[in-house]
């Protein structure tokens, strides 16, 4: 997709050394390999940590379901064109007559929540619920004793302030940050089987309107109740589930 | 994260191209340290002014050249980055990534053929407008170098033939073998169907037997007067600037010499002549022996002196070590970090086959997960390789196999093994009064001419303290066993 528009190009906004796409490719390339480091780091422990109680819970339930996936949306890093559009948004908004210097685009850069993101896919509305439990302290600030959070939880299943009624999944979602990797961010998001289908299926739709499209309302609604239906599946699916186990528990 | 994939994208003239790594990790190391050790050497790499995209994803960019972790992973579980390098040149130069095979004593083709590319050049620019003999002891290379030529001459539109003349047993058959060999290729057709024998030549992808009768029908066809035949169809070659690269030359030579000599002779004569005409062929000439025996002991100085001799040496230690590294890994072995070093050290100079027979040894005494260690390479070499089972390997270089008369054999034998059991050089007066010691007085003289020949057929080169043999493993193999090398098999 056009990173920036005729008015003002994003060229424009950078400082010359990176002002080129090329020379911002090669700029970014550095970045980028800290970003896949800091990934695969946070990647890794949280598998570590969620296959061990998935035995656990395996165990409980008696049964041997996947409980949760771990994997990526369209990457497990962003790619350069949508750092770029990234950066250009954040830029237009700042434009203060003098070019950022190469340093302040880079804490910027290394500061974007989701430069490098993965998912976790849960079975059930419950699993999610369960993984935030083995992944997070209780106050909710460091994930698994070893990276602090960049904020809160955001919880765009049921926080009406960020979810915005007219957009996007049902999901819960955080950042952390890695030391030794520039302080890269790296982004969780945790959401039902349903929600990764249903958001796999509507991230097109998603790129082209923050790149500026504009759908009709009634796609728009028609869409939005999509996900809403599908929440209201898996609150079911979730109770159907803890009743199979309740039932199966007294019969045996 | 086992089945993640790390992928380097760069951008070559003929379009993308992207390697992607599969980070499932036997030694289950960290793979963040992993992904900044294999990023170092992406880096370095990309440092000589090329552009590198990496990326982290679960699955593997489509139409990407996927590898395992574990090819760029040495037997400790250090990582290899040259290795990486070396791939991503491969990528760069729009060649698909390549797997060694081992195969001592078959010639080696395409990307196999390593570091060649300096002799090539000399050969195929001596090619342009002369003649050359191909000098090199047995198992250096020679037929697969030649084969290298002619595919750059094809790429070049230059009219050549790469012709395996060891079968033949008379000038007749001779003949028949470049006709067909030239007939075979499809440029050169044209310009020789005129000649009358080869008017119902079958086509180039016809069946082999019907390619079989038409060679035995020339035959026939020829035997009353082959010379005829042969001075028209050097002469058609001849008007198309005709490039032949006969293989296996000095074979041909030893079995027509035996019974027919003058044949032998009157035919030299007649490839000399067609090199040396103005409307000439050119002609590299290799052989599994030297052609100095021949020059020296069969009086042929006079028929041969125009072809100029190309050496083949041994490998660079650089590209020695490249070699033996991508042999070990082509068995499905990971070698230790000094394992291709010690290859070397063992070896000596690196000559290929001796570097592709140990390989073949190691992964004969070893499983897939055997790392492969600097203890083992000594082992299989010293074991193996210098073992009994190792005779194989060394069997071409027995005296028997040479062209020198059956007098000097024994004088041969002990020259070889001192030189041998000397690695730091022998005086050639040394050699020579060894010699005198073993010949009856009347061929005395004949130190200067079988000299020459040994030089050319075990590797002597002349060092500050005398003559040695550059070979390591043929040194240390003649050098445990002087009377192997002169026994009847």
């Amino acid at each position: 997709m056009a990173v920036g528009n005729a008015d003002v190009p994003l060229q424009s906004l950078l400082p010359a050394e990176i002002a080129d796409p090329d020379d911002f490719d090669t700029w970014f390339e550095l970045i980028r390999q800290d970003a896949q480091v800091a990934v695969t780091q946070v990647y890794n422990a949280v598998s570590s940590a969620l296959d061990a109680k998935t035995e656990v819970l395996r165990a409980e339930e008696g049964c041997n379901r996947a409980v949760w996936t771990l994997t990526d949306t369209t990457g497990l890093i962003k790619t350069t064109a949508s750092v770029r559009s990234k950066l250009f948004r954040e830029l237009a908004k700042v434009q203060t007559g003098t070019l950022p210097s190469l340093h302040e685009v880079e804490q910027r850069v290394v500061g974007f929540p989701d430069l490098g993101r993965f998912r976790i896919v849960c079975d059930f509305a419950s699993d999610i619920q369960c993984a935030l439990r083995v992944l997070l302290d209780k106050g909710r600030r460091v994930l698994l004793s070893q990276y602090p959070l960049r904020g809160p939880v955001k919880n765009y299943a049921l926080d009406l302030h960020l979810r915005r009624p007219d957009r996007g999944h049902r999901a819960y979602q955080f950042a952390v940050r890695v030391p030794d990797t520039r302080q890269c961010s790296v982004e969780i998001q945790l959401m039902s089987l349903l929600q990764d289908a249903w958001d796999r299926r509507n991230h097109p739709m998603y790129e082209w309107t923050r790149e500026g499209g504009r759908l009709p309302g009634r796609l728009v609604l028609s869409d939005v109740a999509l996900a809403e239906t599908l929440y209201l599946v898996d609150e079911q699916a979730k109770r159907n589930w803890r009743a199979f186990l309740r039932v199966r528990r007294s019969s045996s | 994260m086992s089945d993640n994939y790390l992928s380097y994208r760069i951008t070559t003239p003929a379009g993308p191209q992207c390697l992607a790594i599969h980070l499932r990790d036997p030694h289950g190391r960290p793979q963040h340290q992993r992904l900044r050790a294999l990023h170092a050497a992406a880096n370095a790499w990309a440092r000589k002014g090329l552009q590198i995209r990496s990326d982290l994803s679960i699955r593997p960019p489509s139409g990407s050249d996927v590898q395992e972790l574990v090819d760029y992973l040495f037997a400790d579980g250090s990582e290899n980055g040259p290795r990486l390098q070396r791939h991503l040149s491969m990528l760069l130069a729009n060649r698909p990534l390549h797997r060694y095979t081992i195969r001592p004593g078959s010639p080696v083709e395409g990307s196999d053929l390593v570091g060649r590319e300096e002799v090539v050049a000399a050969l195929l620019a001596h090619l342009t407008d002369k003649s050359c003999h191909v000098r090199a002891p047995r198992r250096y290379g020679k037929t697969c170098i030649l084969k290298r030529v002619e595919q750059e001459l094809q790429k070049q539109n230059v009219p050549c033939a790469l012709i395996d003349v060891s079968e033949c047993s008379s000038a007749l058959w001779f003949f028949v073998a470049v006709a067909t060999g030239v007939m075979d290729r499809f440029g050169t057709r044209p310009s020789i169907e005129s000649i009358e024998e080869l008017k119902d030549w079958p086509p180039v992808d016809c069946e082999p037997l019907l390619r079989a009768e038409a060679e035995r029908a020339l035959a026939i066809t020829i035997r009353t007067n082959p010379w005829h035949f042969g001075r028209r169809l050097l002469a058609a070659l001849a008007d198309v600037h005709m490039t032949l690269l006969l293989d296996e030359f000095s074979v041909f030579l030893r079995e027509v010499l035996k019974d027919h000599r003058d044949e032998a002779r009157r035919l030299l004569r007649m490839l000399a002549e067609a090199r040396r005409s103005t409307r000439r062929i050119h002609m590299a000439l290799a052989g599994s022996a030297g052609l100095t025996a021949y020059v020296r002991f069969a009086g042929l100085e006079q028929e041969l002196k125009d072809l100029t001799p190309i050496e083949i040496e041994p490998l660079s230690n650089q590209e020695g070590l490249v070699l033996a590294e991508e042999l070990i890994y082509g068995g499905f072995r990971l070698p230790g970090p000094g394992a291709a070093s010690e290859m070397l050290a063992v070896v000596g100079p690196p000559v290929p086959y001796f570097l592709h027979a140990l390989a073949n040894e190691i992964c004969s005494m070893t499983t897939e997960s055997t790392p492969i260690t600097a203890s083992v390479v000594r082992h299989a070499y010293r074991e193996r390789l210098l073992g009994s089972s190792g005779n194989f390997y060394f069997r071409v270089y027995r005296l028997q196999n040479q062209t020198y008369p059956d007098h000097l054999r024994s004088a041969a034998s002990s020259i070889l093994s001192m030189v041998a059991r000397h690695p730091q050089g022998v005086p050639e007066n040394t050699l020579r009064d060894l010699f005198v010691g073993r010949v009856a007085e009347s061929k005395h003289d004949q130190f200067e001419e079988l000299f020459p020949c040994l030089q050319e057929d075990y590797d002597l080169i002349e060092g500050p303290e005398g003559w040695m043999m550059r070979c390591k493993a043929l040194r240390d193999r003649l050098a445990l066993s002087g009377a192997w090398l002169a026994e009847e098999e």
